[in-house]
């Protein structure tokens, strides 16, 4: 599964993917930083201020005790040690006194041992209240003097302190231990999500580098691949240039030798026809090489075109004059008619010598006798046409579709009769396709067949002869 | 090739000296008095063909044109300093020293910087329109298209 998606996936897509993951998870990471940090400092601070709140809690219940201490030591000294002295009541008086002594004893040890607060301050008030109700049992029961009504003020004084406890209780609304308990909660909660969010950017982080390593094991696999790709494409291209070289050498030699051959004829007509034949034969095979090795090119996606401002006449003469050898014995006339100045067309002069001298070579091939003309009228909406026209045997109109595909032609009785590979009309369709150009065909069976070629002429018109252009020949 | 040259020499009237001009190419290079170019016409000719070497030479001496033919691009640069040619004609794949570079090491001659020079091989168009595009005062004539475009092509540079 994982060879599929490397193979399908382009690596820069992964790689972006991958990237867009971590940025995404690191965007996680300090989001969830800056809540725990945020959630610490508020706890903190809620912390502090439930500390305070503790102490505030601590140091008034310090100051009821204090009070209610100083209470009963009063009570003590001014009337119940007095009150005591009523034999009646004193057992019970002196009982309620040590109880107090004792509750008082029990509270301070007990308050030392509590670790809550609330606790604490919740035995205060009971202790307070049985201690006001006993102190106030003991006082009423001694039935004492004038002293009564100061004693029960100082024991309001007392409850009064218990219940500002009960107030500073319910305006806190709950125990200080139970608020840091939740901050304390809240506070794990945020560094537990901070550690999650850590562990999964990791493990996108880890994710990521795997990743970018694939990538970049991809890219290097696809750079070695396109090397190699390269590399064989200049064998290729290179095997073409001296096939191409090593096929036409000989015939060029074979042609130079018809030529001599044909200069030394001194009019004997046999050994003139002999040269002219040979030299059309060889003429004829360099030109079906030259198709063979340009379809391969096409098929191999190979063919470039450099577009400039061509001598449009210049290239029409030359093809000419290349396929006069073509003619060879038959009684065929080859003529350019122009009317007027021919443009500059914007085309690759190489590729439309191979154009024309294909419309040309068929239009020989195929005329056993008569006339094939090369017409180009006068320009129109910036375009020029070339028409390559002949008196030949022509095409039936079922065929006319055909003759574009590579290796077809008319039909097979035509291949026998005149040979041929059938590459030339595709080749001229490809090349004008790749440059701009367009290429029409009308035919009548028996009559002949006229190719129109249609080319943008040149927005420089009129700019000087280039250097590189092929030499004109006629 | 030079028996079959010399036998069609003899089964014709002698009306071309089909011979004479590689053997006066041959003196030529050897021999110091070379006339100026502008009264002979003359063409310096390099193919490592033996064959299209021997062919072309005569045919261009069949039409009076006088031709230095070699068959290596070696030593080409004194050939053209002693005879001052018209048009240099260079094949292009040739082994030792290819016809561009040929072309380069002439440029650099005071004598023939501004010699013709046309590319005469059997290379694809596209890439003999390169060498050109990177050629001063150059042009090309595919071997494909045969002697007498090459004829045409020197003829206009005279």
């Amino acid at each position: 599964v994982t060879t599929t998606r490397e193979t399908t996936q382009p690596p820069a897509f992964a790689l972006a993917r991958s990237t867009l993951g971590f940025l995404i998870a690191g965007l996680g990471l300090i989001a969830c930083a800056v809540v725990a940090l945020v959630v610490d400092r508020e706890v903190d601070r809620q912390m502090a201020g439930a500390l305070a709140l503790q102490r505030i809690h601590i140091e008034r219940v310090a100051a009821i005790e204090n009070a209610a201490r100083n209470t009963y030591v009063l009570m003590l000294e001014r009337w119940l040690r007095p009150l005591s002295e009523w034999r009646t009541r004193e057992r019970a008086i002196e009982q309620a006194v040590a109880d107090i002594r004792r509750k008082t004893a029990e509270f301070s040890a007990e308050e030392a041992l509590s670790s809550s607060e609330a606790e604490a301050r919740n035995r205060l008030v009971v202790s307070i209240a049985l201690w006001s109700n006993r102190v106030q049992q003991a006082v009423v029961a001694s039935d004492g003097p004038s002293a009564t009504g100061e004693v029960r003020v100082l024991i309001d004084e007392v409850q009064g302190s218990a219940e500002d406890v009960a107030a500073i209780d319910s305006v806190a609304g709950t125990s200080t231990d139970k608020r840091v308990e939740e901050l304390h909660s809240r506070q794990t909660l945020a560094q537990s999500a901070l550690v999650a969010a850590a562990v999964v950017v990791l493990g996108l982080a880890a994710r990521w580098w795997r990743d970018r390593a694939r990538v970049q094991r991809r890219l290097r696999a696809s750079e070695q691949a396109r090397k190699e790709a390269q590399s064989a494409e200049r064998l290729r291209m290179q095997f073409f240039a001296n096939t191409s070289h090593e096929l036409r050498t000989p015939l060029v030699a074979i042609r130079g030798f018809s030529a001599l051959i044909d200069d030394a004829a001194n009019g004997i007509p046999k050994v003139h026809d002999a040269a002219i034949e040979i030299d059309r034969e060889a003429a004829d095979l360099l030109g079906q090489i030259d198709n063979i090795l340009q379809a391969a090119k096409i098929g191999h996606g190979g063919v470039e075109v450099t577009l400039s401002d061509v001598d449009l006449e210049q290239i029409v003469r030359r093809c000419v004059l290349r396929c006069t050898a073509l003619i060879g014995a038959k009684p065929v006339e080859l003529a350019v008619e122009l009317d007027g100045s021919v443009p500059r067309v914007r085309s690759d002069a190489v590729k439309l010598t191979h154009v024309f001298s294909n419309l040309l070579v068929n239009a020989i091939k195929f005329t056993p006798s008569g006339r094939v003309t090369v017409r180009i009228p006068k320009p129109h909406d910036e375009q020029v046409v070339v028409e390559v026209s002949d008196t030949g045997i022509g095409m039936p109109a079922d065929a006319l579709e055909r003759i574009w595909n590579p290796f077809e032609q008319a039909d097979m009785t035509v291949q026998k009769r005149f040979g041929g590979t059938g590459l030339g009309l595709s080749i001229v369709r490809a090349f004008l396709d790749k440059m701009g150009g367009q290429v029409t065909v009308q035919s009548v069976e028996g009559q002949g067949t006229t190719f129109a070629v249609t080319l943008p002429v040149a927005a420089s018109e009129g700019v000087g002869a280039e250097a590189g252009e092929a030499v004109n020949g006629a | 090739v030079a028996r079959f040259v010399t036998e069609l020499k003899q089964s014709g009237n002698g009306r071309e000296p089909y011979h004479q001009g590689l053997a006066r190419g041959a003196r030529a290079q050897k021999g110091p008095m070379a006339l100026p170019n502008s009264v002979t016409k003359t063409v310096v000719l390099v193919d490592d063909n033996e064959q299209i070497l021997t062919t072309t030479t005569a045919y261009l001496e069949a039409r009076g044109i006088s031709v230095i033919s070699s068959r290596s691009a070696l030593g080409v640069s004194a050939l053209v300093m002693r005879h001052h040619p018209s048009v240099i004609v260079l094949d292009v794949m040739m082994p030792a020293l290819d016809g561009q570079a040929l072309a380069g090491l002439l440029r650099n001659k005071n004598g023939a910087r501004g010699t013709h020079i046309i590319f005469y091989s059997a290379m694809e168009e596209e890439q003999l329109d390169r060498i050109v595009r990177e050629t001063p005062f150059a042009s090309y004539v595919p071997k494909a298209d045969g002697l007498p475009a090459l004829y045409s092509a020197i003829q206009a540079r005279l």
